[in-house]
């Protein structure tokens, strides 16, 4: 198993409140929580394209931050910079430092598999694995090697709950996760990115497959999950963005045009450019 | 934001500025007929707070209307939560005229009513500061908003000066105390209207700026 020091807990040293622009903190953060993620000019091109430019931003531990803009403003392709899943498109490279803790992510020393174990993706449209729906918790896990049965169940339940899911699934657990609702398979897609023990959990427009019922369960486990998660998620719909996030970063054209309290965004933002997006009077 | 929302809000807007303006008329009248003890003036001040109340109602239910069908945010967000308390605003302070009107009716019944010179320029404040007001909300203008705050000022120190002299004459000549208390009555509710205004000049800071400056005493 791979030793999981490879990403260290967050740097508590004099970045606290270090949110750019304003140096205001959410009550719901502690003006002591320290910076998990932290940007610093990070660039990401797509061979000669620059679909980010020079992002720098600090993200709070146990927070919810939304990435908010127009399709095409380079928030999932930042988002995903974070476990380096664009890694995988030929000719994508990032410039700059991308922090968890104190590890930069894109050191030449990083192990990949930890870096997505530690920070884990949920994606737009629910991919449960064609197995059961213990199955899909354990599958990480088991990769891990952990194969002992009492520990799996233990984890399986755990994450079930964490994803507020156990009630639903607890006496079908061998049953097909593919025979699920969309909500359910979306919850178990998070209990699945859980199980193996994330800092960190982004999430790219999770819920717009969804409908609201099942959209206000996954919302209310995003704000549950932030006591023990930081959480990055790219929505559209700015509604969302507001009742779940505590920080709110607004992307237009590749770079970042605010950031900073998300009430702040939604009364009073400081940007032009972000006033009229939230307003709907863009373009 | 959708055209529709856009036309709705600017719909909103106009309706407030015609309740602004009615709610000014309202209050020139009441004054006037302060200043000439015109009974008759006064009680149709008076009958016509009905429609003021209707249009207050109507506004509202338009405000949240937009509220719960579009989600606005930002600048919209501060402008619709600030015609709502605006609108209340306008609908006491057409209360208040009518208070002082329905004080004028007392007034005549008595008769040789002649308002004090103290009263007369309280009501010239506060029909310049509602005027001043009513601009400053229909055109976001906060330099002015920041002068109707501090011109709220002036009307507490024209009241307090007003009830000193009231009470000084009401010690001194007990047979037109009635008379006298009427005017307390009637510059408590002007004092009230510039309170009034100070709340919705506050709310254009606001509209304007994002901040709410409440209590702060720092205009």
């Amino acid at each position: 198993m791979a030793d999981s020091s490879t990403i260290p807990g967050p740097a508590a040293t004099g970045r606290e409140n270090s949110v750019a622009p304003r140096a205001i903190v959410t009550p719901s953060i502690r003006m002591t929580t320290p910076t998990l993620i932290d940007a610093k000019s990070v660039s990401v091109f797509y061979g000669e394209y620059e679909a980010v430019k020079s992002v720098s931003l600090s993200i709070p531990q146990n927070s919810v931050c939304a990435m908010i803009g127009p399709s095409g403003c380079g928030k999932s392709t930042f988002l995903r910079s974070i476990n380096r899943l664009n890694d995988l498109i030929p000719g994508c490279h990032v410039k700059g430092e991308l922090l968890i803790g104190r590890q930069n992510v894109y050191a030449d020393k990083i192990d990949l598999v930890t870096l997505r174990r530690e920070v884990g993706l949920v994606f737009q449209k629910p991919n449960p694995f064609p197995k059961s729906i213990y199955d899909n918790i354990a599958y990480g896990p088991r990769l891990q090697g952990l194969s002992d049965r009492t520990q799996l169940d233990e984890l399986v339940e755990d994450c079930l709950r964490k994803a507020a899911l156990w009630e639903e699934v607890k006496d079908r657990l061998k049953t097909s996760a593919l025979g699920l609702s969309g909500g359910q398979q979306q919850r178990l897609c998070i209990a699945r990115a859980l199980a193996t023990k994330p800092k960190v959990l982004l999430m790219d427009e999770p819920c717009s497959a969804l409908d609201p019922i099942a959209t206000g369960k996954v919302e209310d486990l995003i704000v549950q999950l932030k006591e023990q998660y930081t959480i990055v998620i790219v929505t559209h719909n700015m509604q969302q963005a507001a009742r779940v996030s505590d920080m709110t970063a607004f992307f237009y054209m590749g770079r970042l045009i605010e950031f900073d309290q998300t009430a702040a965004i939604f009364t009073n933002p400081s940007n032009k450019q972000t006033e009229d997006y939230i307003t709907g009077r863009f373009g | 934001m959708s055209r529709t929302f856009i036309d709705q809000l600017n719909d909103l807007r106009d309706k407030l500025a015609r309740l602004s303006a009615m709610v000014q008329h309202l209050v020139e009248k009441s004054v006037e007929s302060v200043y000439t003890a015109d009974g008759v003036l006064a009680r149709e001040t008076a009958e016509s707070d009905v429609r003021i109340n209707d249009e207050e109602v109507r506004i509202e239910h338009q405000a949240i209307n937009l509220l719960a069908l579009h989600q606005p945010a930002a600048s919209d967000l501060r402008l619709i939560t600030s015609i709502i308390k605006v609108n209340s605003d306008l609908e006491r302070i057409a209360d208040c005229a009518v208070n002082v009107a329905q004080r004028v009716m007392m007034l005549d019944q008595i008769g040789g009513y002649e308002a004090p010179s103290d009263l007369r320029l309280m009501g010239n404040t506060v029909v310049t500061m509602l005027r001043d007001t009513v601009k400053a909300f229909n055109l976001v203008d906060e330099p002015l908003a920041r002068h109707v705050v501090r011109s709220d000022d002036v009307v507490d120190a024209l009241y307090s000066q007003l009830v000193q002299d009231m009470l000084a004459m009401i010690e001194s000549d007990r047979h037109n105390a009635n008379t006298n208390l009427g005017n307390i009555m009637i510059g408590k509710n002007l004092e009230r209207i510039a309170d009034h205004c100070t709340n919705i000049a506050e709310d254009v800071i606001y509209v304007q700026t994002g901040h709410i400056i409440r209590h702060l005493h720092a205009v």
